[in-house]
């Protein structure tokens, strides 16, 4: 049996009277890489956060390497490393400066990592850390991140801001990483395509649940929009209806067989399955 | 379990201190302070002394405390094992190793008064910190420290020795009892709006909203200076204006005219600092601007601005005219006009030259190494106006006045022309 890296057990935060998290039940797994796709608002970041110990939830349990998120050590916190969505507190700072404070910090600092990614990112040691492109900022917050080789890698929106050479080179690297160290990863965003290339599962948020939790190869296989034209004829009671509009559903559950009354059935990718679930 | 062992206390001190502008902006004050009340413990000059005392105290307590702010606006400061830790041991080092300098200097040099003013400023100090470590809000107290500095060492010149004995115990109760202000440095998403806010506003001690909706006329009068300061031009002309009347009150009720003078020549250069240090931080504001179609070239918005800088000088100019005039009116019982004429002069050239010196200036950080030098000459100036007595104040300090401010106006034009605009 795998420790969990991550374990959230119906966890509930309001935020404002507005519900924020809802029942959230989710486990990461080393070699889990897990996307979190949601629109903005959707509690992605309240989500990420909640694992950090930085918002403490209301009620439900989180488990951060097996440890409540406020009582983390700091032999845990070694272990893990995160990307917020805005890359601040080294401003003064030239990048060299900013990662030799901080890789003493850490006794597992992989110099040899850190120069491969300053090249890959093509960043100067010598430019000032409040003189770069946000892009450039969130490729060193990534360094700081990353450069220790971190078992649980928590990063919200980190590739947003990144060209779509950088974004898809470090996607690969995430995914390299994971599988070499046996780490798990969880990260947000918008771009579908980034957690396609690389996601082992796919988390999609919605008004702060998790509508859908499953492998992104299952979840190819067993999600069906159907079209239908009379709405009482059809019955999907064996199927898991994530969303249901006048003369269409989109299903999960879909096992390549025939439904009684239903006219038509498509394969969805995961940006059109986000559309239509937000419809 | 992360490496401290190799790690020195002073590694990341410099960039971390001295590389950001909002702590630099009090670290240097602290360091001209310490040397300035050890060499003035040297020569036995009390007078003086429970101001840089105070100043020195506070501006150490106020960089630390504004770092504190920068801890709590950085989201993942305390999942970094150690890093927390190592930042508040090096913001310790920056408040005890001025007080240890100045606390040795009196036992050496036999100011025992100091001690006592000591124990009260590091009380005051030590609570404002204490506060700003749980809260981004109160950072912008700090300014009303600064603008209370001089009559907070009016008051305390001579402190009670009860009262130093009572400060001491209070303080040590604090420090013992800090826990009890709230849990320290944890991140806030308000903080980092707030170390930004302050920031570009220059830790303005007026409240955001104050003046909502008012003063277009004065806006348009100041452009293109209001461009770059938003609502802040309007409220501190305002402030400038209250503290004009709140002057004039006092010395109607009071005989108080020489420090009234010298309160607001400092006021007054606070604020041109504040207004310098907006600009500065929206640089990128020129880009926008030129694009108006108001300009025709990047060089006539300079010259424009250079210009709004004037009207902004006028307006200093005319209430150091009418508080001289009034405060000699008061105590002579008739107008004295060489001593109105050669303080307005000198007081708006001042200004004058705390613009040139910001034009000139590309960066925050160095911009306020550059002012602090500027705001000592300006106010030596200015002091010995006021010092001097009003009948020995001839035409020939008139005219000397004159030509500093018609340097000062030189100075700004010129010195306009090379603005950086970032484009």
């Amino acid at each position: 049996m795998t420790t969990a890296l991550l374990e959230y057990k119906n966890v509930h935060k309001i935020f404002n009277q507005t519900m924020v998290l809802k029942n959230i039940d989710l486990t990461i797994e080393p070699g889990m890489v897990v996307g979190l796709l949601g629109k903005n608002g959707a509690g992605k970041t309240t989500l990420l956060r909640s694992a950090l110990g930085l918002i403490e939830v209301d009620t439900g349990e989180v488990y951060t390497l097996g440890e409540s998120p406020t009582q983390l050590n700091a032999e845990l916190k070694s272990q893990l490393g995160y990307v917020p969505q805005q890359a601040f507190g080294y401003e003064g700072f030239s990048i060299r400066e900013a990662l030799d404070l901080h890789s003493s910090f850490y006794n597992e600092w992989d110099s040899t990592l850190e120069q491969d990614w300053l090249k890959r990112f093509e960043l100067n040691s010598d430019d000032m850390v409040e003189n770069l492109s946000i892009g450039q900022r969130q490729a060193l917050a990534l360094i700081m991140a990353m450069a220790y080789r971190p078992k649980l890698l928590i990063l919200d929106e980190p590739v947003a801001s990144l060209d779509p050479i950088a974004r898809r080179e470090f996607m690969l690297d995430l995914f390299d990483l994971s599988l070499e160290s046996g780490s798990g990863v969880i990260f947000s965003t918008h771009i579908t395509s980034d957690i396609e290339r690389v996601a082992t599962h796919v988390a999609l948020v919605k008004e702060g649940e998790i509508k859908l939790f499953n492998e992104l190869d299952e979840l190819k296989t067993s999600i069906r929009k159907i079209s239908f034209s009379n709405e009482t004829a059809i019955n999907l009671s064996d199927f898991d209806v994530l969303n249901k509009q006048h003369n269409a559903a989109i299903i999960s559950g879909y096992q390549d067989k025939d439904i009684a009354g239903v006219n038509h059935v498509s394969t969805l990718s995961l940006e059109q399955l986000f559309v239509e679930l937000h419809a | 379990m992360s490496n401290t062992l190799n790690r020195a206390w002073h590694r990341g001190f410099y960039a971390y201190w001295f590389k950001e502008c909002g702590s630099l902006n009090y670290l240097l004050p602290m360091f001209i302070g310490v040397i300035v009340s050890v060499l003035v413990m040297i020569k036995g000059l009390t007078e003086a002394l429970p101001f840089t005392i105070c100043f020195t105290s506070i501006c150490a307590f106020a960089s630390v405390s504004w770092q504190s702010i920068r801890l709590q606006a950085t989201e993942w400061h305390s999942l970094v094992p150690g890093y927390t830790d190592h930042i508040v041991k090096q913001g310790n080092i920056i408040i005890v190793a001025p007080h240890v300098i100045l606390i040795t200097s009196a036992i050496i040099f036999e100011q025992y008064a100091v001690l006592k003013l000591l124990s009260v400023s590091v009380l005051l100090g030590t609570l404002f910190y204490l506060k700003c470590r749980v809260t981004s809000k109160m950072f912008n107290t700090s300014a009303y420290f600064f603008f209370a500095i001089i009559g907070f060492t009016i008051v305390f010149k001579e402190v009670p020795i009860w009262v130093a004995t009572l400060a001491v115990i209070l303080n040590i109760n604090v420090v013992l009892f800090r826990k009890s202000f709230g849990t320290a440095f944890k991140w806030q998403t308000q903080a980092l709006v707030d170390y930004k806010h302050a920031l570009q506003s220059g830790w303005s001690p007026i409240p955001k909203g104050f003046l909502k909706g008012y003063g277009h006329g004065l806006n348009r009068f100041f452009f293109p200076l209001s461009y770059f300061m938003g609502r802040s031009l309007i409220q501190y002309t305002a402030l400038v204006l209250i503290i004009f009347v709140a002057l004039l009150t006092l010395n109607y009720f009071y005989v108080a005219g020489r420090p009234s003078l010298f309160i607001f020549s400092n006021l007054v250069c606070i604020l041109a600092f504040m207004i310098l240090w907006t600009r500065i931080q929206r640089q990128q504001a020129w880009a926008t601007l030129i694009t108006l179609p108001i300009y025709s070239s990047v060089m006539e918005a300079k010259i424009n601005y250079a210009k709004a800088s004037e009207k902004f000088a006028l307006c200093i100019f005319v209430c150091s005219a009418l508080l001289a005039g009034f405060i000699e009116f008061i105590r002579f019982a008739s107008p004295v006009f060489n001593l109105s004429m050669t303080y307005s002069l000198v007081n708006t050239a001042g200004v004058l030259i705390c613009f040139a010196i910001g034009n000139v200036c590309k960066k925050s950080a160095f911009f306020s190494v550059a002012l602090v030098f500027t705001l000592g000459f300006v106010l030596a100036i200015t002091g010995i106006v006021v010092e001097t007595e009003a009948e020995k104040l001839g035409i020939e300090h008139s005219a000397g006045a004159l030509i500093y401010l018609l340097f000062a106006i030189f100075a700004n034009r010129i010195s306009s022309k090379q603005l950086y605009t970032n484009i």
